[in-house]
């Protein structure tokens, strides 16, 4: 492979590095903040009770 | 204008606190949805997939990242992005397939150590335990260092004891809030670090760029750098083997691959989201902050690299502050912004880069310290309640906290950061990548194999240099002849646990296979 193939190869990558975090940042950054309302809302004490809430290794 | 010089000033200090007070209050806040050891370790498994890819992100783009993939910017320029092509395939295949990640998402554990016991025996996860655990805070035993070089280039801040009473503040900062809220702090405080990383990422690169010349001028500068990774010799240095060659790149592919598959901070986020589903689908969407964690920095170091070439000066006192050891070529990247980011927007880049750091630190403190708690001691106690549990990890913690702080200040690493995090993160991936990708697909893995597989892990310490210039010397002496080499080490290290986990399942299969009554059910 050329020097100019690789060339061509790591601008693309890094465009695309650049492209990908402010769409991430966009699409992600919005919603997410939605999403931890709901997962707050679910986490409220009381709720339900915890899997985890045996006082023994549920494996074993 | 010197090489310490900098535009850091009153107002980037004052953002950085404010930004630092901001996530004491958010821990403080957090506690108070902590109800059981679920919500502590995996937010009771509750998160959907933007947040679960906001948090990821803002614990993969840590501070550590960023400073080794910017030192290979600097060192290997366009050539290191190859790292970038492999994990992005890595991830984009994974979350494609399901591969792994959603048999296990499956298994509903909490910790990867759970489910050895659940395939295995109890001894193999309290062994599996010890190893991770062992690995995963060596591998984190420099993340302060590499925060506390970033704090000194961009700062200019070169009184030592200042710098050691500011890391030391912050990794408490981070002790503070993780053992309070657990991942509900972790993931809300990842969340606002995410979008705070992301904008500064954004802005440090636009600058970048627009000190090179824009596109053209990057262009430009790739046609006079290294850029083959195919070719061992950096053809601007006039070293011999300081490029990448074909060895390395099979090495790198190689760990790297398992590390996106098993890394146990990946693999913790991937246990606490809803179903398996968003288990996969958060591998397949995180290909495109892995691959900005990627690209970003190496930028940033490519940037460094052509600017201390174009100011001969500095490059010069750059070089002589390398060669008496005073800095290593990790500090390219924050000596650099430090001079082309102007005053106001340095403390917001920084506030970003202490986002990063913290966001590492808190997710990897909570995954070592919830499986000593849940797979050292709870097994050894014979079961542990809820609440201790709790207690446990939040001692854990600390105490990890502790050692963190004595490795990481005095601990000088010896080769290229990048390189260090590898070998020390092979001692977990070697053993842990026949002992799970076995016992989720293959029905005649055994306990004893996966003992042997796990405890071969710590031949990954043979890839550090200090090792292999032992072996050489003692046995291939001759200069001349065969040497081994760091790559090959890697590869070596990283096969022969699976190469043992095969025979020995072969030979010494579990109990119940061996009476046909397998209850060991593979899931499908």
């Amino acid at each position: 492979m050329s020097d100019s193939i690789w060339r061509v190869v790591w601008m693309g990558i890094l465009g695309a590095g650049l492209i990908g975090m402010a769409g991430l940042l966009l699409v992600v950054g919005v919603g997410s903040v939605r999403e931890l309302r709901q997962s707050l809302e679910e986490l409220k004490p009381g709720d339900d009770l915890d899997e985890a809430e045996s006082p023994v290794d549920p494996v074993e | 204008m010197g090489l310490f010089h900098t535009e850091f000033a009153t107002i980037d200090w004052i953002i950085v606190v404010v930004y630092l007070t901001g996530s004491i209050l958010i821990g403080l806040w957090a506690n108070r949805y902590v109800g059981g050891l679920s919500d502590y370790l995996v937010a009771g498994r509750t998160l959907r997939i933007r947040l679960a890819l906001a948090t990821m992100t803002g614990t993969e783009l840590g501070l550590v990242t960023v400073m080794y993939v910017s030192e290979l910017g600097y060192t290997k320029q366009f050539a290191s992005l190859y790292l970038a092509v492999i994990e992005v395939l890595g991830l984009a295949v994974i979350g494609a397939t399901g591969l792994v990640v959603y048999r296990l998402r499956q298994e509903a554990v909490l910790t990867v150590p759970e489910y050895y016991q659940r395939r295995y025996s109890q001894t193999v996860r309290v062994v599996g335990a010890v190893m991770m655990v062992l690995a995963g805070v060596l591998n984190m035993g420099v993340f302060l260092k590499a925060g506390s070089l970033f704090l000194v280039g961009v700062t200019g801040l070169d009184d030592p004891m200042a710098l050691k009473l500011i890391m030391t503040g912050l990794l408490l900062l981070v002790l503070f809030y993780t053992v309070l809220g657990g991942m509900v702090s972790v993931v809300i405080t990842d969340l606002i670090q995410f979008l705070v990383l992301g904008v500064g990422a954004l802005v440090v690169s636009f600058f970048v760029l627009d000190e090179l010349g824009g596109i053209g001028g990057l262009w430009d500068l790739s046609g006079t750098t290294y850029v083959n990774p195919l070719l061992g010799d950096n053809p601007v240095t006039s070293q011999e083997a300081d490029g990448v060659g074909p060895w390395m790149l099979m090495a790198q592919w190689l760990t790297l691959s398992i590390a996106v598959m098993l890394w146990p901070a990946t693999v913790s986020r991937t246990l606490a989201v809803k179903t398996p589903t968003v288990a996969r689908k958060l591998y397949l969407f995180s290909s495109i902050p892995f691959l900005a964690r990627r690209t970003l920095p190496a930028l940033w170091g490519i940037g460094a690299f052509a600017y201390f070439a174009a100011h001969a000066d500095l490059g010069s006192e750059f070089q002589q502050a390398i060669d008496s050891k005073n800095i290593s070529t990790l500090s390219a990247m924050p000596l650099y912004l430090a001079k082309i980011i102007p005053s106001g927007l340095l403390g917001i880049v920084t506030a970003a880069m202490l986002a990063a750091f913290m966001s590492t630190h808190d997710s990897y403190l909570l995954c070592w310290s919830g499986v000593v708690a849940q797979d050292i001691v709870a097994p050894l106690c014979g079961g542990l309640s809820d609440r201790g549990r709790v207690m446990v990890t939040r001692v854990s913690i600390v105490v990890i906290g502790a050692f963190l702080l004595f490795w990481g200040l005095w601990y000088e690493v010896g080769q290229e950061l990048w390189d260090y995090l590898a070998i020390t993160g092979t001692v977990y991936l070697s053993g842990a990548l026949p002992v799970i990708v076995g016992g989720l697909y293959w029905r005649r893995a055994s306990s004893a194999g996966a003992l042997a597989a796990l405890v071969c892990g710590v031949m990954g310490v043979c890839g550090l240099p200090q090792v292999i210039d032992a072996i050489n010397s003692r046995f291939f002496a001759d200069p001349d002849g065969f040497q081994v080499f760091p790559a090959l080490m890697m590869l070596v290290t990283m096969a022969t646990p699976t190469l043992i986990f095969i025979p020995i399942s072969i030979l010494v299969p579990d109990r119940q296979q061996v009476d046909g009554s397998d209850t060991q059910e593979v899931t499908s």
